[in-house]
């Protein structure tokens, strides 16, 4: 019962690695593929944050599950009511830091505010760095009127990713073919990427036939996965050379006045749809800052953060009313044409999760508890509205590692999740 | 602590994702195919099976390893026996299964023990370990007989070890005559030993690995000297096996970790590549305190005052706003800015910030203050950065002595470079030296970090009626990049003694580097890049050139001898891309880019066998200073001079004194004791407000210094467990209550033990911070911790369904009164009477190491005695007055009883009792350093080893240095 040695080492070799690429790498040829061996539908992911807080008493709904009471912001999202999941009584651990906790919202890094502050990698950096070259693009990350030390997209590093302002520049990117010299040279660098990789995975071979069965399997996982990154540079390179998408839809032109806050987050959503429907990305993240600004808004005479503190006086209640329905009417059109635009035999919203939220429970008070949160689309059994302890808040990361499931990304674990988001199923 | 994950190291090598049930379809209906098949000679099975089946056995291993434990080890439940037998008879096919592969893979039978142990397990131990009983959740009825290194092995080792230290049958059996036992105990040890020797004679006693995270760092910035360079956030986690990132099976590779690899690579040479053909520009700037946009805005709000050289309030310039009326109204109807500007703008027109000032200040880091001054370094580099500072203790106006020593937090970005002294009433002069990587928020910042925060906010202006800790900063002086030659070490490691030749004086068709420069110049900042004078490297003979570089770079890249043709390989990669018409820079790169990412760079390669002296020499760094060998090493290899004991001898001592010496001091206790998870909570704000940075820092650092002083002093290992020494500075010792000891710096005190139990890892600040959850303590975690990391005997992980104890933050109920319920289940009782009583020891300290007498709960009706408690915060009568919000809880019972019958009633008489179990204790930190050293656990054949190394380093309390060397010369670090 002798075997052929080397085959076997090589197939344990192998399998050996199998179980790590599944956990982090999920191009859609390995491990996303579903049970039966055909390819699973693609899901993508918006993440949206305005850092100054949403009101709580219209936000949140008065009563729970499924047959939950609209309150006034969830009335104009009301065509969604069946695909969407509000979330009350969840935060962060340890976010705080007041304003300072924008900068966590998608990441999750405890202590924002405070003086070792660490970046640590954000949800759509997470998702985008395990989606690889999947699209031409592994991630959008957007903003409306950020300044520049603003921004919640960071890398794994805790290098802030620079977001994009102009609608106008993404449409040139997804849209235009690029100038022939720029991509010869991205051809040339991935290429001489790969004669690199090539070039040492001629020494892993040298160097496994040198040594015992053990160490051979342990350079024979290298070898393998020198293969695979090679292949993702060349997908890379395959993106290069493919001809762009195109679309009917016009470039839009961008907005610049700063007031004019809901034109230019309409066009962020309606590039973001663009890119979702020519499945230029699958990741985007768009930060919208209303700060220093007074909204172009009948009704809206005051900057919107001097209003947040608001207490309780009604005039500067009633602009943050205006502002942030404008701002949930906006959403709801956006919704509406991903409802519309088909992909398969099903809406863009449905393979579409689109995360909306503040960092705040209460600007007023700059309490970091209790965000208001909303998941609409994706594909998720939705909940309606999940209530959890306002006092001893839910980890707001779990839902993260759920989100990050139903794109097909195998992980148990995000920042400071203890587990998947208790009562929405994937 | 993931005692499923420590586990998973005797069940199976691999560890990675054992606790993945077998799931999806697929794999399922492969277990059930496998299951039916019993009747098939598996050895054909496999060979008859392409990858894929090999693939599903693997899983199978993996599980069944799992559920090995769950059925042998855990305690189940009787009524479970349903799924427990199905359970029963996958364990049996799998370990049937791994019979074969193990087989297969050693092409050899693996030692059959049935003879020797049957008729004594038959006689002696089914009794209990039936399939009906298990006792401890053991069945030995349906065993396997083959011993099989890291599959079976595991368990005939605990059967082996039981049996002859007597605990085996118990003492109310019927006991074996010393014969029968001797018969067993000898066959199991002969089978136990020449089952693994046989696999290290095929693999060595450890396998080929790569390196983890920080020694990849390490290695890059001593190759590339550049120090300042931070790459190892970019790479992802490492596996970890038994607690370390040092061997092989913890150690996987990934296609994202090649990437994120190439990502690093690519930072670090192009910060190892001198851009510019002269040095940039050095700053040497004064940043005055009171400059500083943040300090104007603090000021703005009456957090802060600008103080004057004599150390009084200055009031003219920029008076504190006027605090509101008992009637919550402004004097004069309105705030003021400053006393009497509308905004900063009106007080910057009118000069008041134009002369450098002190700036005192009441507040720390928080909401709303960064403490940023207007400098961030561009260009990586040196940088000596100065601060003055001072304390005092402001009392409504007045500026008056400080009860004690301050200090100021100096950061760069969120990059902490360290702590200084601000002594009461005395500007005092100190000065970091830094080597600072610029990244994306990179502004140099400064503040008070020894008071807590003081509640006043700005716009309230009430500091005229606070008293309060205050810390004065007078200025920052700043001197950066400095380089010791230009071009910099870093570029001739790289480029040799070539010439940095300006861009204008190139030839316009000489190829120009392709940069990715960006410069990261930050927002109101005075300093920026700088003139700068843009060059590439050139070289008159490149084909020549290329060859000698490359002969310097790739025997220190891969540690050993490279061969002219190794060279010849790497040169064409150069050539080809000149050929291609790039510049020579690029094509070195391209070659070292290379060289970082091939196997040879980044596995630690060992000959089978007795190691060479290029094997050994990195044994020897990445054992002492996680990081390659320095150029000393490689030629005492060179040479043959580390086979000569006193040569070696001679080289350890010289590694140890070393200052990278620092990074074994420092990651061996991280790894040994978890310490490197130091971050994974953080205390609640509530009841510990005292957890202040510059607390955390200390409690961080203590370890590590600790450590070094025991091992560079020569201490007896009994020390590392009970000792009268401490290294700790200011901070510590006001956490410890230790008295008398004055700022930022560490040394040693000598306490009296019996007056006060701080001394050794187990009463350490950051030892208990990791074996806690941040708002409360378990015994039976600490317990366990003590159990696995002094003991070196992990306990067995609970069995399923059995839900965790909820602590208590209210302050009700203990978690000892708990823990009582518990125990009272005798199938819970069996281990927990053993891991336990060390945890009862340490509910002596809190979360953080504080010293407590009760706990501290969020409801109560008593209040604390906050005078003992926050001793860094007192006021100059000697009384707390900050805010705190939380009550005296239950009284603390450290008292416990060991399951051999020994009493104590508090943790000074716990350490007594590890002191005399110290040859215990001893013997696994030596097992622990070698698991450490060779990346490979101590294992059945190696325990005579481990105790030659024992008796030659002094026997059963060795001095650890001794001890070191000795571990260091044996045949278990010098064999692969």
């Amino acid at each position: 019962m002798r075997l052929p040695r080397r085959t076997l080492l090589r197939g344990a070799g192998v399998t050996m690695a199998l179980p790590l690429l599944d956990a982090m790498v999920p191009t859609f040829r390995r491990s996303s593929l579903a049970d039966d061996g055909s390819q699973p539908e693609p899901r993508r992911m918006l993440a949206i944050q305005t850092n100054m807080g949403i009101l709580s008493q219209h936000f949140f709904p008065q009563t729970t599950g499924t047959e939950f009471e609209l309150s006034p912001y969830l009335e104009l999202l009301k065509n969604f009511k069946n695909c969407m999941t509000v979330f009350s009584g969840v935060s962060h651990p340890d976010v705080d830091g007041a304003h300072e906790a924008e900068r966590s919202f998608l990441s999750a890094a405890p202590h924002p505010g405070g003086a070792g502050f660490k970046y640590s990698i954000s949800l759509d950096q997470f998702a985008a760095e395990h989606l690889g070259p999947t699209t031409r693009f592994p991630g959008f990350v957007l903003d409306v009127n950020a300044e520049s030390t603003q921004g919640m997209s960071f890398s794994r590093s805790g290098v802030k990713i620079p977001s994009e302002k102009s609608p106008s520049k993404l449409y040139a990117q997804m849209f235009l073919q690029g100038n022939a010299n720029e991509i010869e040279a991205r051809i040339a660098d991935l290429q001489r990427g790969r004669s690199s990789l090539d070039f040492v995975s001629e020494d892993a071979k040298r160097l496994a036939n040198q040594v015992g069965a053990s160490d051979r399997e342990r350079l024979d996982q290298y070898y393998s996965a020198v293969r695979e990154y090679e292949r993702q540079l060349e997908l890379g390179q395959e993106w290069e050379r493919k001809p762009k998408p195109t679309t009917t839809e016009p470039a839009p032109t961008d907005v610049l006045e700063n007031k004019k806050l809901i034109d230019k987050i309409r066009l962020m959503l309606q590039i973001t749809r663009l890119a979702f429907e020519s499945d230029s990305t699958r990741v985007v993240s768009l930060f919208i800052n209303t700060f220093s600004i007074v909204a172009d808004l009948p009704g809206v005479k005051d900057e919107t953060h001097s209003i947040t503190h608001h207490g309780g006086r009604k005039e500067a209640l009633d602009q943050l009313f205006i502002i942030e329905s404008a701002q949930f009417r906006v959403l709801s059109e956006f919704l509406a044409e991903l409802e519309l635009s088909k992909e398969g035999n099903e809406s863009l919203l449905d393979r579409t999760m689109v995360l909306y939220g503040a960092p705040m429970g209460n600007a007023a008070s700059h309490d970091n508890k209790n965000l208001p949160m909303l998941l609409v689309g994706g594909g998720f059994k939705h909940s309606g509205h999940l209530a959890f302890d306002t006092q001893r808040n839910y980890p707001l990361p779990n839902l993260y590692v759920s989100m990050l499931q139903k794109m097909g990304i195998q992980t148990e674990k995000f920042a400071t999740s203890t587990g998947t988001m208790r009562g929405l199923e994937l | 602590m993931d005692l499923g994950r420590e586990w998973s190291y005797v069940s199976h090598r691999r560890s990675l994702p054992l606790k993945r049930p077998v799931q999806n379809a697929k794999q399922k209906q492969a277990v059930s195919t496998l299951v039916t098949m019993t009747s098939l000679n598996i050895g054909n099975l496999v060979r008859a099976q392409p990858d894929g089946i090999l693939a599903t056995i693997e899983l199978i291993s993996r599980k069944s390893c799992y559920m090995a434990h769950s059925i042998q080890w855990k305690q189940l439940e009787p009524r479970q026996g349903q799924r427990s037998v199905r359970r029963q008879i996958l364990l049996t096919f799998s370990v049937f299964l791994l019979c074969a592969i193990g087989l297969a893979t050693t092409g050899l039978a693996a030692e059959d023990v049935r003879e020797p142990t049957e008729p004594f397990i038959k006689k002696y131990c089914l009794g209990c370990h039936d399939s009906e009983t298990q006792s401890g959740g053991l069945d030995l009825s349906k065993i396997s007989f083959q011993v099989i290194s890291r599959v079976t092995a595991p368990m005939w080792i605990r059967i082996h070890d039981r049996i002859h230290e007597g605990q085996m049958p118990p003492p109310e059996a019927s006991q074996p005559d010393a014969n029968e036992k001797g018969i067993v105990v000898r066959g199991l040890h002969d089978a136990l030993l020449t089952e693994e020797l046989r696999q290290r004679k095929a693999n060595g006693r450890s396998i080929v690995r790569r390196m983890n995270r920080a020694e990849f760092e390490n290695t890059l910035r001593d190759l590339l000297e550049v120090p300042w360079l931070d790459v190892k956030e970019i790479l992802p986690d490492d596996g970890r096996e038994n607690g370390y990132t040092k061997s092989a099976a913890a150690l996987d590779v990934s296609p994202i970790l090649l990437a994120k690899y190439a990502e690093a690579i690519d930072v670090a040479l192009e910060a190892a590549t001198a851009k510019w053909s002269v040095p940039p520009e050095v700053s040497r700037v004064t940043l005055y305190a009171n400059q500083q946009y943040d300090y104007k805005v603090l000021m703005g709000g009456g957090d802060a005052v600008m103080l004057t050289p004599e150390m009084k309030y200055d009031d003219t310039r920029f008076p504190m706003p006027s605090a509101t009326n008992a009637d919550g109204n402004y004097p004069e109807g309105k705030w003021t800015f400053g006393g009497k500007y509308p905004g900063l703008g009106e007080a910057e027109r009118d000069g008041v910030f134009k002369e450098g000032s002190t700036v005192g200040m009441t507040r720390t880091f928080g909401e709303a203050f960064a403490g940023r001054f207007n400098f961030a370094p561009v260009h990586p580099g040196r940088y000596h950065i100065g601060v003055s500072a001072w304390s005092y203790w402001w009392d409504k106006g007045d500026v008056k002595p400080s009860p004690r020593t301050g200090s100021v937090g100096v950061y760069c970005g969120s990059k902490l470079l360290g702590f200084v002294d601000a002594p009461s009433l005395k500007p005092t002069y100190s000065e970091l030296v830094v080597e600072i990587s610029p990244t994306n928020e990179n502004h140099l910042r400064a503040a008070g970090a020894s008071f807590l925060d003081a509640h006043v906010y700005f716009s309230q202006g009430q500091i005229k009626g606070y008293s309060g800790a205050g810390v004065a900063i007078d200025k920052l002086e700043v001197t950066g990049p400095l380089y010791d030659e230009w071009p910099p070490p870093s570029h001739r490691r790289l480029f040799g003694n070539l010439p940095v030749v300006p861009f204008s004086k190139l030839a316009p068709d000489v190829p120009k580097p392709k940069r990715p420069t960006q410069f990261r110049e930050a927002r109101g900042a005075i300093n920026g890049a700088g003139r700068l004078v843009p060059g590439a490297t050139q070289s008159e003979n490149p084909q020549d050139d290329i060859r000698q570089l490359l002969s310097q770079f790739l025997p220190r890249a891969f540690r050993r001898p490279v061969a002219e043709s190794e060279i010849e390989r790497y040169a064409t990669i150069a050539d080809k891309r000149l050929t291609a018409g790039g510049c020579f820079e690029d094509a070195m790169l391209d070659c070292y880019r290379a060289a970082l990412i091939s196997p040879d760079f980044l596995f630690l390669h060992e000959n089978h066998g007795k190691l060479n002296d290029y094997a050994v020499a990195s044994r020897l760094s990445y054992g002492l200073w996680n990081s390659c060998p320095d150029e000393l090493l490689l030629k005492a290899a060179h040479t043959g001079e580390l086979h000569s004991p006193t040569t070696l001898r001679a080289v350890i001592e010289r590694m140890l004194s070393d200052p990278k010496a620092d990074r074994f001091f420092q990651d061996f206790p991280d790894q040994w004791l978890d310490l490197r998870d130091f971050d994974l909570t953080s205390p609640d704000k509530q009841l510990y407000p005292e957890f202040q940075p510059n607390l955390e820092d200390a409690m961080r650092q203590e370890p590590r210094e600790f450590f070094k002083y025991a091992v560079i002093h020569n201490f007896a290992t009994s020390h590392l467990w009970s000792t009268s020494v401490n290294i700790i500075n200011q901070r510590l010792a006001e956490h410890y209550g230790i008295d008398n000891v004055d700022g930022v710096r560490f040394r040693r005190i000598d306490i009296d033990q019996n007056l006060l139990t701080r001394g050794g890892f187990l009463t350490m600040a950051a030892v208990c911070k990791v074996t806690a959850n941040g708002s409360t303590t378990s015994p039976v975690k600490r317990g366990a911790w003590v159990q696995k990391k002094f003991f070196g005997n992990p306990p067995q992980p609970p069995p399923p369904n059995v839900p965790a104890i909820e602590p208590d933050l209210r302050g009700v109920t203990t978690i000892r009164d708990q823990l009582v319920l518990h125990r009272q289940d005798p199938a819970c009782a069996g281990c927990h009477s053993i891991f336990d009583p060390p945890g009862f020891a340490l509910e002596a300290y809190d979360v953080i190491g504080g010293l407590r007498e009760s706990y501290r709960a969020t409801e109560g009706k008593q209040t604390p005695d906050v005078s003992k408690i926050f001793r860094a915060y007192l006021n100059p009568a000697g009384e707390f007055q900050n805010h705190y919000n939380f009550r005296v809880g239950p009284a603390v019972d450290s008292s416990g009883e060991l399951i051999d019958g020994r009493k104590f009633r508090s943790l000074r008489e716990y350490q007594k009792i590890l002191v005399d179990e110290t040859p215990i204790l001893s013997r696994n930190l030596a097992n622990q350093l070698v698991m450490y050293f060779t990346g490979s656990p101590v294992e059945f054949a190696d325990r005579q080893a481990v105790e030659e190394i024992l008796q030659r380093a002094g026997g059963n309390n060795p001095n650890l240095r001794e001890l070191l060397h000795q571990i260091l010369q044996s045949p278990v670090f010098l064999n692969k």
